[in-house]
């Protein structure tokens, strides 16, 4: 039986409640070996295992170019929050705008579908 | 998502505040909680273009199926193209692939929508609270 790796995702908040839906985004520093489409990730809030879920989709996002819809349903913030909360996270990142980010569509899976 | 193809889901509510302000917020109608996106802050709604009744800044009242909930305003918008939704915009609406959305929405669409020249609005809506409020709610 063909093992099936599965990647960790955390999240230290539950932002916009997001992680109670089905499918969710969520904004990534860009890593192209982590992030692969149909890729699986175990979903931890604060450490705790939520569910897994399977990455759907991704785009390549500077935060220069976030737009307020983008920012609303990651978040439940505005963009310019956004930002603001993106410099806070990577405070040693000096051009936060220019950073190469990951915007992933996740979805989640039933348990007897993650090997399938 | 729940497209507005009926005049009829164009109305409005009336409340009385405690101090006897009446308000008149328009109401959003949901068919169902699509993917559990209602318990959200911020949540989208696909609706026919309407820049009248879907106005930036606007509060509306949600309600799912005969129940009000919560009070929301909306805070973006964003005109589509029935062939310009994506796979992001469906899934964050409806927790559908965009083959399956885009048939759910050809059920629901008006005969005269053309769907080459008639455009769709994405909008994002906020939860608000309305302290001054109360339950006195008059339709």
């Amino acid at each position: 039986m063909e093992s099936t790796t599965i990647y960790e995702l955390n999240f230290s908040y539950n932002w916009n409640n997001k992680l109670y839906n089905k499918a969710f985004t969520s904004i990534r520093l860009y890593n192209p070996t982590k992030y692969v489409i149909n890729n699986l990730y175990n979903v931890n809030l604060k450490g705790n295992y939520l569910f897994t879920a399977k990455l759907i989709d991704l785009k390549i996002l500077y935060p220069k170019n976030i737009s307020n819809w983008l920012a609303y349903l990651d978040s439940g913030y505005n963009a310019e929050e956004v930002i603001n909360i993106l410099s806070k996270i990577y405070k040693n990142n000096n051009d936060i705008l220019n950073t190469k980010f990951h915007y992933l569509l996740l979805v989640r899976v039933e348990e007897s579908n993650v090997n399938q | 998502m729940l497209i507005n193809n009926k005049s009829n889901y164009m109305n409005t509510i009336n409340i009385n505040s405690n101090n006897n302000i009446k308000h008149n917020f328009k109401i959003l109608y949901f068919g169902y909680n699509m993917h559990g996106k209602l318990t959200q802050h911020v949540f989208s709604k696909f609706v026919l273009k309407n820049d009248d009744y879907y106005k930036i800044g606007d509060i509306y009242q949600i309600r799912l199926i005969n129940i009000d909930l919560s009070f929301c305003q909306l805070v973006a918008k964003k005109d589509y193209n029935f062939y310009d939704i994506d796979n992001f915009i469906s899934y964050l609406d409806s927790g559908m692939p965009l083959k399956d959305y885009q048939e759910y929405l050809l059920t629901l669409l008006p005969p005269s929508f053309n769907l080459k020249n008639d455009l769709l609005t994405l909008c994002i809506f906020q939860k608000v609270i309305l302290d001054e409020l109360n339950t006195n709610i008059n339709i």
